[in-house]
């Protein structure tokens, strides 16, 4: 597994603040896009940021704030990402666009 | 309609839920069931009798909450708070059941009768969480009733129970929410004015119109009244200056907080999260590779066994008619008699031994990927090329069911959030070859020149729809609004099922095209018996022979085919007056490539049109239609040239 994951590069995932600390030296503190999010690991959904269609949507589908969510792949050739929810059991395939508004971080509980 | 002492009884539940196989459960052979395209997606109306005691229960498509700006969900909402019903079924997935609740929490504050179905209780059970559903019932205050539809478990005990609530009228009180919350929700109810549209009731009512001020869906309530409008932004500002987050995100939070809540002190986590086989099999069917050739095996499969059941089973088939046809010749002469049972036994004949062969495999293999949930799961490998002609994976999913049919196909795009998503699907849909244009492509091309020529037909055609989907996106800029589509979990198909749905589709052909395809045969054989057919080829020769290359028989076909594809295969045999083994002998290996390609681009057939005018306007309908003529010249005579 590599940390941190994701494209940093991408015009837009500057539109949203990158980790300043590196994630693996204080992962508590760490807020990070759910682009750039580690794998197989567990987290927090800090904020549903984006427009109002998107957050009703994620809702909708079961994503709310405080959520514990893991990332379980991803598709080649910067496809979107299999998000499941283990609070209920779902799993949603988000797309790049959708993923960028999903702020997390990660928690100290097994996956 | 339903007369008014028959109650009316509604099923609802989100995406995936086993709602319809619930509904069928019960609607299956007792009643005629009846699939109708209204407002909504397709809403299934049935009317049963119970033990003697009549019902008109109706199947609405899923919705994951009542308060959506999903077209498809917006029809659930109109028909729900429309037409009241007696009592609601709703229908929950056990094993994810702090989701499902959510919707049902909300359903609760309707107010209506209601029975709650735990559905798939035994999928909960192997992921490892065991449902109290005497507690879930205590905490709703509604009967709530464990059921595995698809085995029909439980369903008795389910219809005994709404027999009961039906009888009784009991209504569930609402959950509230925290205080500060309620209090706004108390103050807007109060102040809506007399002649307001109340939906079941006042608190219901107030929730609504603070979740869905300001956006879109708000308009369902009603037009709003100004001083309710204000009253309704001042309550609403109330609850975002406290809580720092929109007021409808503060809604679905609480009611979150409570199905959560509700899901964890119901039910129990037995063992850990184990690794269960559908997790393993998702392992491999998603995996950044393995997926991939997966998915190209899958649809290689799909095309090898229809080709491989059909083609044998075609040509044993064709041998009976054509004994009949030959004898008919004998006794008949060359009269009228003759024309019209010539017609008759090509359209009977065509329908059983050409086109049922391969669209019988068809319907079964599509709706074992149906069932079984792999289409979401091609949609989730297929983004990102769908990115590059400006739709996402959630369109993925319409494709596929467009090589069944086109017209459910477009139906289905209803799912898709924004309008230029749905108008750029349905533009495609219709090159998508459906079962009619993958007969014509099997029984012509395949059959006479090899599978490897039909899958580079079928290679070339997505080739030709990518490349018309980049083209068309160009103009249509708006941006789309991401991908944001459910896995559900993996069910294995069951044959009960499988059939069924290939039953209604195969009911549909019957009904509808078969008819067409022998009335289509019977009247090119009385034009023939009068040589009228001439008058049409000779006008059309300019096209066809000129600019395609083709005999000038064929003309005519190539106007009927606009009723049902299949038609212009049936008719082609009869317009060159040849047996279907002995075609060869009459055209040639390019005449056959043209008239395949052109049959295929060709303006989509009479249903297509029509659904695709109803779905996405008549603009967008007459650009398709172009499209469709465009390409098809075009590309037969690219073909015409390449060969």
């Amino acid at each position: 597994m590599s940390y941190p994951r994701g494209d940093f590069h991408g015009p837009a995932s500057r539109l949203y603040f990158r980790p300043l600390i590196p994630y693996n030296s204080a992962p508590e503190f760490t807020i990070m896009t759910l682009l750039e999010a580690p794998r197989n690991t567990s987290l927090r959904i800090v904020e549903l940021s984006g427009g109002e269609n998107v957050r009703r949507r994620l809702m909708a589908l079961g994503f709310h704030k405080d959520d514990i969510v893991v990332l379980d792949g991803q598709a080649l050739f910067r496809g979107p990402l299999l998000v499941r929810n283990c609070r209920c059991d779902t799993t949603v395939a988000m797309g790049r666009g959708v993923a960028q508004k999903v702020l997390v971080e990660p928690v100290h509980e097994p996956a | 309609m339903s007369r008014p002492e028959v109650p009316s009884v509604i099923f609802i539940g989100q995406p995936n839920s086993g709602k319809s196989t619930l509904f069928n459960s019960i609607a299956g052979s007792k009643a005629e069931t009846s699939n109708f395209p209204g407002t909504s997606v397709k809403h299934t109306h049935s009317r049963v009798s119970i033990e003697g005691r009549l019902l008109d229960i109706i199947d609405l498509p899923g919705a994951y909450s009542l308060c959506t700006t999903d077209p498809a969900e917006q029809a659930v909402l109109s028909h729900l708070f429309g037409e009241r019903p007696d009592l609601v079924v709703n229908v929950i997935d056990a094993s994810t059941l702090g989701r499902g609740l959510e919707l049902t929490l909300e359903l609760v504050e309707l107010g209506y009768p209601m029975v709650v179905a735990l559905n798939m209780i035994d999928v909960a059970e192997r992921k490892g969480v065991r449902v109290d559903t005497a507690a879930v019932e205590r905490a709703l205050g509604v009967p709530v009733v464990a059921t595995i539809a698809a085995h029909g478990r439980g369903v008795k005990e389910l219809l005994d129970r709404a027999f009961d609530v039906l009888a009784k009228g009991q209504i569930a009180p609402p959950r509230r929410y925290s205080e500060d919350v309620e209090a706004q929700v108390a103050e807007l109810a109060e102040s809506l004015p007399g002649g307001f549209p109340i939906v079941s009731n006042r608190r219901f009512t107030a929730v609504k119109l603070i979740e869905t001020a300001g956006h879109a869906c708000g308009d369902f309530l009603g037009e709003v009244e100004p001083v309710l409008r204000e009253a309704v932004d001042r309550v609403r500002r109330k609850i975002e200056e406290r809580r720092g987050s929109p007021a409808y995100e503060v809604i679905a939070a609480e009611r979150h907080h409570q199905a959560m809540k509700l899901a964890e002190e119901t039910s129990r986590v037995e063992h850990g999260r184990r690794l269960t086989w559908d997790k393993r099999v998702d392992a491999v069917l998603m995996h950044p590779l393995g997926g991939y050739l997966i998915l190209a095996a899958v649809l290689m499969a799909f095309f090898v066994i229809i080709f491989e059941v059909g083609s044998p089973l075609e040509a044993l088939l064709l041998g009976p008619f054509n004994a009949l046809k030959a004898a008919l010749a004998a006794s008949l002469g060359d009269g009228l008699a003759f024309h019209l049972a010539e017609g008759l036994i090509q359209g009977v004949g065509g329908g059983v031994a050409i086109v049922l062969p391969y669209f019988l495999p068809l319907l079964v293999l599509m709706a074992v990927l149906e069932d079984l949930g792999y289409l979401a799961r091609a949609g989730f490998l297929l983004d990102a090329f769908m990115h590059r002609i400006g739709l996402h994976g959630k369109s993925v999913s319409p494709f596929i069911l467009g090589f069944g049919c086109n017209v459910p196909a477009i139906m289905a795009t209803r799912t898709l959030e924004s309008h230029r998503d749905r108008v750029l699907t349905s533009i495609l849909i219709p090159f998508i070859p459906c079962s009619a244009r993958t007969t014509i492509i099997l029984a012509l091309v395949a059959f006479y020149l090899g599978p490897l020529w039909a899958m580079g037909f079928y290679a070339g055609n997505i080739l030709v729809v990518a490349l018309l989907g980049w083209i068309v996106s160009r103009f249509l800029k708006e941006p789309s609004p991401g991908l944001i589509l459910e896995i559900p979990s993996l069910k294995t198909p069951r044959p009960g099922s499988v059939l069924r749905k290939t039953w209604l589709q195969l009911r549909s052909f019957i009904k509808f095209a078969w008819p067409i395809l022998i009335g289509g045969s019977i009247v090119l054989s009385l034009l023939s018996s009068v040589r009228a057919d001439r008058w049409i080829n000779d006008v059309l020769a300019p096209l066809v022979v000129r600019g395609l290359g083709l005999p000038h028989e064929l003309g005519v076909t190539l106007v009927f085919g606009f009723l049902r594809k299949e038609l212009s295969l049936i008719m082609m045999l009869q317009a060159l007056g040849v047996d279907y083994r002995d075609l060869m002998s009459v055209i040639t290996r390019e005449q056959l490539v043209v008239f395949t390609v052109f049959i295929s681009f060709f303006v989509p057939c009479l249903s297509t049109c029509a659904i695709l005018w109803k779905e996405i306007g008549r603009k967008w309908a007459l650009v398709s239609t172009g499209l469709s003529i465009t390409v098809a010249v075009a590309l037969s005579a690219l073909v015409r040239l390449l060969l």
